[in-house]
């Protein structure tokens, strides 16, 4: 395999390449010899229950740690910044190291003036010129010793990049770098891949694709192993700090070392015969969980405890060596993330944004933080960034100041005069729209129409004197905003587990068979991850499932019973069981918007207009239809039972699909597109399909006040147009007819 | 149910209304709602739903404004660290603030007027109290002040019961000892005839020693020289009716606490801007709102206020205030505000019981309008009508809208420049998206309309009163000024109403109007120059342009007002329909009717042909006076003769020679005030909205171009007659 094919491969096997994406206004390409395609719209090129490994095993004598956690990583624009983090043993970052990398830059790159710069736990160790248009060029960096650290280290990836010709902004989005994932890797002399130290966990790492596989090696016979295998599995996806967590069962320890494999022996002692003879009298002695050393690289923990009881103290141990801490960041997400509360307010610094001086077009900041579960605001009131900023003569009026709130944009703020040369205390508001509960990535992009840009001599791009400046004193200000829960939600329920996490046993659904298992197990593992601790799940028989109480489910559509069945919503694919509810498919067919009359249409086109449709216009109460799940999906349900139970559904038609479309949803990208009170993945999207909510259920969720009650109410009118028109409209009747009854005591009458 | 608690829970419902609308909701949720509440509005206009309603549609009304003014407030201001935003931006707010109290104010004073009273007569056995009639004077004419007296004299009132006094400021012993001797003798001829007059009309005369404290002062001396229980104040211009005091005395018997009894005042001819726009026949005149609704309103809540003119008052109320007051300069206001808080009542009776001349021309009518807004500044100045004990909560609030009302040059001038300060000076003194500015302003300023419209519908017509008020701002804003400056400055100037405009010209106050529609236009080029130039912006700067855009069809419009028309001041004709006889050429009487009168001529139709009259034949007619004046033959000359089917109508010029033939024409104009109601009623026509506002445009687009030919020709005329 040579390194160009395999990129290639690689490239293709990312699923979204924005930069592609784009329409090239014009493509120096002749100058390269190398035609990347644009990725096609799937590919689905490798099992996930058997990583290949695409490059060849290292030598012995180096350890090879891989590092990207999402595949490749790309650099966008004239200035872009990412990050990661890797932990690493003692033994590892005591070695001599060697950080080696290969990466590949559009051709329009201008290399003397673009350069891509590595800074390792804050130092910088490299910088060099961005030139790897043709073929892809591998970077070998020696790194300093003590520069790494046991524990997490952070490697940050900055490219300083311009346009080799064309001074627009628009050029600015042709612009890349990309570095390879599988040939990203932080290497060590010496044979250090194993983790000796149960507090090392997090050293397992990730194979080349950014996955971190554990192999569960037990029977899961009973109910015990699988209630003990969904806590382990929480805890060490939190003691990992990796996003992507697949969970396999197999019944044999590995034979070969693998990077990002976690082999766990677990069970009572007496199930240890087959696999770790030589512990099970270790393990008979009390609850035991510990790397089992001398595997010759294999990583192997072993948690075990002379029964189940024990074995469940065992696994609470993995996560008390290596706790949550904003310490111990998970590896995608090196910069912290504060939560931001009503009427907060953080300065760009705080946020992770350095102050820059930048002479390019288009300048990009980013930066996320997390808004609490119960975060009820996202249909009325406006953020604001209070610009501390200053600009050039040169900039012109037009530039355009563009927010993006998860992907989306929110506002285009045009620099109306630029005749001050300053920026200071201007606010900029947008709507909190795309806001949601969890984490949030806000994008300010800062779009310069420059005078000297219309000339655009050659070299200018990288000649021009700094035109902006941006403060990281700048703010980032949020309102007071309403708190209440709105359910079924599942964007909450991904990435906080709410409202489970409030509860002090959640109960737990999981159908028959292994898959249905290892689905329960991954979703919560997954939850973990996004929320940073594990829920109190408790397995429990579908026949004991109480309707008042928050429940988590499991099981694909045909082993739920009739009861169960009836209160989820769901339906059935017309595949499986046609004929049974022939008005329930003609009802969809119906609401699927068949019959659109004329009018309608006409109201519609009028609403968009203002950004409105007509469902929103509705008046009459309404109830979610059920929700018919197709085959080879998997699908997120959430409902809210009458007695007040909060009800999360993972299904499919059959366990297998069940099981491999939760672990394709499971990835970042996909689990955060998770919403509404439907989520679907099949084998044939791309996407996460999402139904959303028409008829939400408002908790309670902070002591009663006023204020607040406030501001769920103009939320919730925000989100219920007529319901406000028929509020006041009331609310003036009822004073038209008190003024009259006043009109009718004061003053003459005659 | 007691009052009280009706008031508290009023006050309750509307807390209630004030929490939902300041919730902070969506846009979209504004503008569904304010869309929905506007076309519960438009049905209930146009199914002219009225009672219960009409307060419907006021309340709907109110809550989008008021969801305007909440937005406005807390989202549309620009940062207090641009200065040089946020100071005009401040100053346009307040401007929209005051135009809101003002509306809400408006508002509680219309909110349900008094119905009509019914008509009232002294009934045989009533008591009849004795009345003084004073007809104050300053410098009005001879003929002028006979019709007045005349007038007055004829009223349907036992004559040993009233006596009419002429109060003549015009002929004081210091204007008769003026030291310019030409004015001295001509105060002295005016002294000799005015008391001739009052001697054969059966008047009294007065004059007085010193011109001390203008038109009170007079009216005070009036008071120290009479005794009646009773006394009428008519302006030398307004001609009472003969059933003045049959209407307006029986109340006085039904309130030994009422101070007054007013009467609208009701024009015979056109104001400025009626004239010159040609629209007196058909378009309600500016006065009748005020006289229509406002004054009903303010009778509600007992806070009709004396107008100084076409009112009965008490004097026993009048002697516990020493008189009229005279601190400011519209004593009339003044002393009903006094009166008022001393206890006393007033009412309003809406109908017109006297008859009187609108100033000519576009200067007189500033003049006066210049008096009423200072004069109105220095009462809310004195006497701050929301404090002044004595009051009652309606009565300060109405106090407080009719006196903050003469604040309106101030926002109408902002309006008029706030877009010349994003358009020329490229300043953001209103911070709004345009979305927002859909979806707020523009609800808002619908909403308005149609408040305005179903309020004064009837009244005043759409865009007019933007119009009225801009012509008057011009000029006013620094009269206003000059009060805050020196609120004891300002003097009272007696306001011409005799002149006419015998040539077509432009006003002498024209020249500002002109430069500031000079300004818009340039304002216009500049919307299309940065639309063209500055795409980023473009949808500020249309909605900004298209304020402009606005204030120029205004202020083109006022171009037609400055451009004064040529017209007679007696040509203005009242049909009657009197029988009568003419003195035919061979000196037999020849029956006919007549059919119109004017207070220079009559109309006589007749029947049978011309009789031998032909133009410049000097005649006599005779018919029945209405009350006795002691002759009925009253002498004429032809001036134009008319077929009309087999008869002929005669048009004739008065020729008066005693006080006697003055008698007979007041008969003729002034005996029955019924015409004068129905001709009011004619135009007082609701034509809505659409009609109102496409009906001023065509107004303004024609009236743009007159003013504009007036200006060349008065510019190649110039020094030639035409200025």
């Amino acid at each position: 395999m040579n390194k160009s094919r395999l990129l290639l491969a690689a490239l293709l096997a990312t699923a979204a390449l924005p930069v592609l994406a784009q329409p090239v206004p014009f493509d120096m390409t002749p100058e390269s010899d190398l035609r990347v395609a644009p990725p096609a719209p799937q590919t689905q090129s490798q099992s996930p229950a058997a990583p290949a490994t695409p490059a060849p095993p290292p030598p012995p004598q180096r350890t090879e740690r891989f590092l990207l956690p999402s595949g490749n990583l790309r650099l966008d624009g004239e200035e872009s910044r990412r990050a990661l983090v890797v932990y690493l043993t003692q033994a590892q970052a005591d070695a001599p190291a060697r950080l080696d990398l290969s990466y590949l830059n559009a051709v329009v790159v201008a290399p003397e003036i673009s350069n891509l710069a590595i800074a390792v736990n804050g130092t910088e160790v490299t910088r060099r010129p961005i030139a790897s248009s043709a073929a892809p060029t591998a970077l070998n960096i020696d790194l300093p010793p003590g520069l790494l650290r046991a524990g997490p280290n952070t490697i940050q990836f900055s490219a300083h990049q311009r346009h080799r010709t064309d001074c627009t902004i628009g050029s600015t989005y042709e612009l890349w770098t990309e570095i390879e994932g599988a040939a990203a890797s932080l290497s060590f002399e010496g044979d250090l891949g194993e983790v000796q130290q149960l507090a090392d966990l997090a050293a397992v790492g990730l194979d080349s694709e950014g996955r971190t596989t554990v192999r569960l090696i037990t029977p899961l016979a009973d109910d015990e192993a699988k209630q003990a295998a969904i806590d382990l599995a929480q805890n060490l996806a939190l003691a990992m700090r990796v996003p992507n967590l697949q969970i396999v069962q197999a019944t044999e320890l590995s034979t070969e070392a693998a990077p990002g494999a976690l082999d766990v022996v677990f069970g009572p002692a007496s199930e240890l015969q087959s696999t770790l003879p030589d512990l099970a009298d270790q393990a008979q002695a009390g609850p035991i969980a510990a790397m089992v050393p001398g595997t010759g690289g294999i990583n192997t923990l072993l948690v075990s405890g002379p029964d189940w009881s024990a074995v469940a103290q065992a696994t609470d141990a993995i996560l008390a060596t290596s706790p949550v801490s904003p310490s111990r960041p998970r590896i995608d997400l090196p910069y912290a993330i504060p939560t931001v509360l009503g009427g907060q307010s953080l300065t760009l610094g705080e946020l992770g944004v350095p102050t820059i001086e930048f002479n390019g077009r288009r300048y990009v900041a980013r930066f996320q933080f997390e808004l609490p579960p119960d975060f009820y605001a996202n249909l009325y009131g406006e953020a604001e960034l209070i610009l501390d900023a200053a600009y050039s003569a040169d900039v012109q009026p037009g530039s355009e100041i563009d927010i993006y709130t998860n992907g989306q944009i929110a506002s285009a703020t045009p620099l109306l005069r630029t005749d001050g040369g300053q920026l200071r205390d201007t606010v900029i508001r947008f709507p909190m729209t795309n806001l949601r509960p969890g984490r949030n990535e806000v994008e300010v992009s800062v779009n310069l129409d420059a005078a000297s840009d219309a000339a655009c001599s050659p070299g200018w791009t990288g000649d021009a004197p700094v035109r902006f400046v941006m403060s990281s004193s700048t703010q980032f200000r949020l309102p007071d905003y309403a708190r209440a829960s709105s359910l079924p939600d599942l964007q909450v329920f991904a990435g906080w587990g709410w409202p489970y996490t409030e509860d002090a046993e959640v109960p737990l659904v999981v159908g028959e068979g292994m898959d249905a298992t290892l689905a329960a197990t991954t979703m919560l593992a997954r939850i973990a991850t996004a929320s940073g601790k594990p829920l109190p799940a408790r397995l429990t028989p579908e026949a004991e499932l109480q309707p008042g109480d928050n429940a988590l489910v499991v099981m694909p559509l045909g082993q739920m019973s009739p009861p169960t069945f009836s209160r989820v919503r769901l339906a059935e694919g017309v595949a499986t069981r046609a004929g049974t509810d022939e008005n329930g498919v003609l009802d969809q067919f119906r609401t699927r918007g068949n019959q659109v009359s004329a009018v309608d249409s006409f109201i519609n086109s009028a609403l968009e207009r203002v950004g409105l449709s007509l469902s929103d216009l509705r008046f009459m109460p309404q109830q979610d239809p059920a929700y018919t799940v197709a085959a080879n999906s998997v699908a997120i349900s959430q409902t809210v039972q009458p007695e007040g139970g909060v009800w999360t559904v993972l299904t499919g038609l059959d366990a297998p699909s069940m099981l491999s479309g939760l672990q394709r949803m499971a990835a970042t990208e996909h689990w955060r597109q998770l919403r509404g009170r439907v989520s679907a993945l099949s084998t044939s999207d791309t996407e996460v399909a999402a139904v959303s909510t028409v008829a939400p259920v408002l908790r309670q969720t902070q002591p009663f006040s006023l204020w607040n009650m406030r501001l769920v109410a103009a939320n919730w009118f925000s989100g219920n147009i007529l319901f406000f028109t028929a509020a006041l409209a009331s609310a003036a009747i009822l004073l038209m007819l008190t003024t009259a009854l006043v009109l009718s005591k004061v003053g003459r009458q005659k | 149910m007691s009052r009280t608690l009706a008031i508290l829970i009023w006050f309750l419902v509307s807390v209630a209304i004030f929490v939902v609308i300041t919730l902070p909701v969506s846009l979209e949720v504004h503008l569904v709602t304010s869309v929905l509440l506007i076309v519960a509005m438009g049905v209930i206009k146009t199914l002219r739903l009225e009672g219960n309603w009409r307060l419907l549609l006021l309340t709907f009304g109110t809550i989008i404004v008021l969801r305007y003014a909440f937005w406005r407030t807390t989202s549309t201001l620009p940062p207090i660290s641009d200065w040089a935003d946020f100071i005009p931006g401040l100053i346009l707010y307040l401007a929209e603030m005051y135009c809101i109290m003002m509306l809400f104010l408006s508002l509680f004073v219309v909110i349900r007027p008094l119905p009509l009273r019914p008509s009232v007569r002294l009934h045989p056995g009533d008591p009849v109290p004795f009345v003084d009639v004073f007809i104050p004077t300053y410098n009005e004419d001879y003929e002028l002040l006979a019709g007045t007296l005349a007038a007055a004299r004829a009223m349907d009132y036992p004559a040993d019961r009233f006596t009419v006094w002429l109060l003549d400021d015009g002929s004081t012993e210091a204007k008769r000892n003026h030291t310019n001797p030409e004015s001295a003798a001509e105060a002295h001829d005016r002294y000799d005839q005015l008391r001739a007059l009052c001697d054969e009309l059966g008047c009294r005369y007065l004059t007085r020693a010193q011109n001390e404290h203008a038109k009170a002062g007079n009216l005070n001396n009036g008071l120290a020289h009479s005794t009646g229980e009773f006394v009428a104040v008519f302006d030398a211009d307004h001609a009472p009716a003969r059933d003045f005091l049959q209407e307006t005395v029986p109340y006085f018997s039904r309130d030994s606490q009422l101070f007054l009894v007013q009467t609208p005042h009701f024009f015979l001819n056109p104001d400025p801007l009626e004239r010159n726009l040609r629209t007196f026949e058909t378009m309600p005149s500016e006065n009748e709102m005020f006289y229509g609704i406002i004054q009903r309103g303010l009778d509600r809540w007992n806070a009709a206020f004396f107008c100084g003119s076409a009112a009965l008052l008490r004097r026993e109320a009048l002697l516990t205030n020493n008189g009229f007051a005279g601190r400011s300069i519209t004593e009339d206001c003044e002393t009903a505000i006094e009166l008022h808080s001393k206890g006393w009542n007033s009412v309003y009776v809406d109908k017109p019981l006297v008859a009187g001349l609108q100033p000519a021309t576009f200067a007189s009518f500033i003049g006066q309008r210049t008096r009423w807004a200072q004069g109105m500044m220095q009462i809310l100045l004195f006497s701050f009508p929301l404090f002044k004990p004595g009051l009652k909560l309606g009565q300060r609030l109405s106090y407080m809208s009719s006196t903050l009302f003469w604040l309106f040059p101030l926002p109408r001038m902002i309006f008029l420049f706030a877009p010349f300060c994003y358009l020329f000076f490229d300043l953001q003194i209103f911070t709004a998206s345009g979305g927002e500015f859909a979806a707020y302003t523009l609800t808002y300023v619908l909403v308005n309309l149609v408040m305005q419209n179903s309020l004064f519908g009837r009244w005043r017509w759409p865009w007019i009163s933007e119009l009225y008020e801009y012509i008057q701002s011009v000029h006013l804003l620094g009269a206003l000024l000059s009060v805050v400056r020196n609120p004891h400055k300002p003097t009272f100037n007696v306001t011409a109403k005799d002149e006419s405009v015998d040539k077509a010209r432009l006003s002498e106050l024209a020249r500002p109007f002109y430069l500031i529609f000079l300004l818009l236009l340039l304002a216009v080029a500049m919307t299309v120059y940065k639309v063209a130039a500055e795409p980023y912006q473009a949808e500020i700067t249309m909605v900004v342009g298209g304020w402009n855009i606005f204030n120029l069809i205004l202020a083109g419009c006022a171009l037609g007002v400055v451009s004064e028309r040529r017209e007679i001041r007696a040509s203005r004709r009242v049909n009657v329909e009197r029988r009568c006889e003419v003195k035919g050429a061979d000196g037999e009487w020849t029956r006919g009717t007549i059919v119109n009168v004017s207070s220079g001529g009559i109309a006589i139709q007749l029947p049978g042909g011309p009789a031998g009259l032909g133009r410049g034949a000097p005649t006599t007619v005779r018919f029945t006076p209405l009350s006795d004046v002691g002759s009925n033959e009253l002498s004429l000359f032809v001036r134009s003769t008319s077929t009309e089917g087999k008869g002929v109508v005669l048009g004739c010029r008065y020729m008066p020679e005693s006080g006697k033939d003055y008698r007979l024409i007041a008969d003729l104009l002034y005996a029955n005030s019924g015409y004068w109601q129905q001709r009011q009623r004619s135009r007082q026509v609701n034509i809505g909205i659409i009609r109102g506002t496409i009906r001023f445009l065509g107004i303004a687009v024609y009236q743009t171009g007159r003013g504009l030919g007036y200006l060349l020709r008065s510019a190649s005329n110039r020094g030639s007659n035409f200025e």
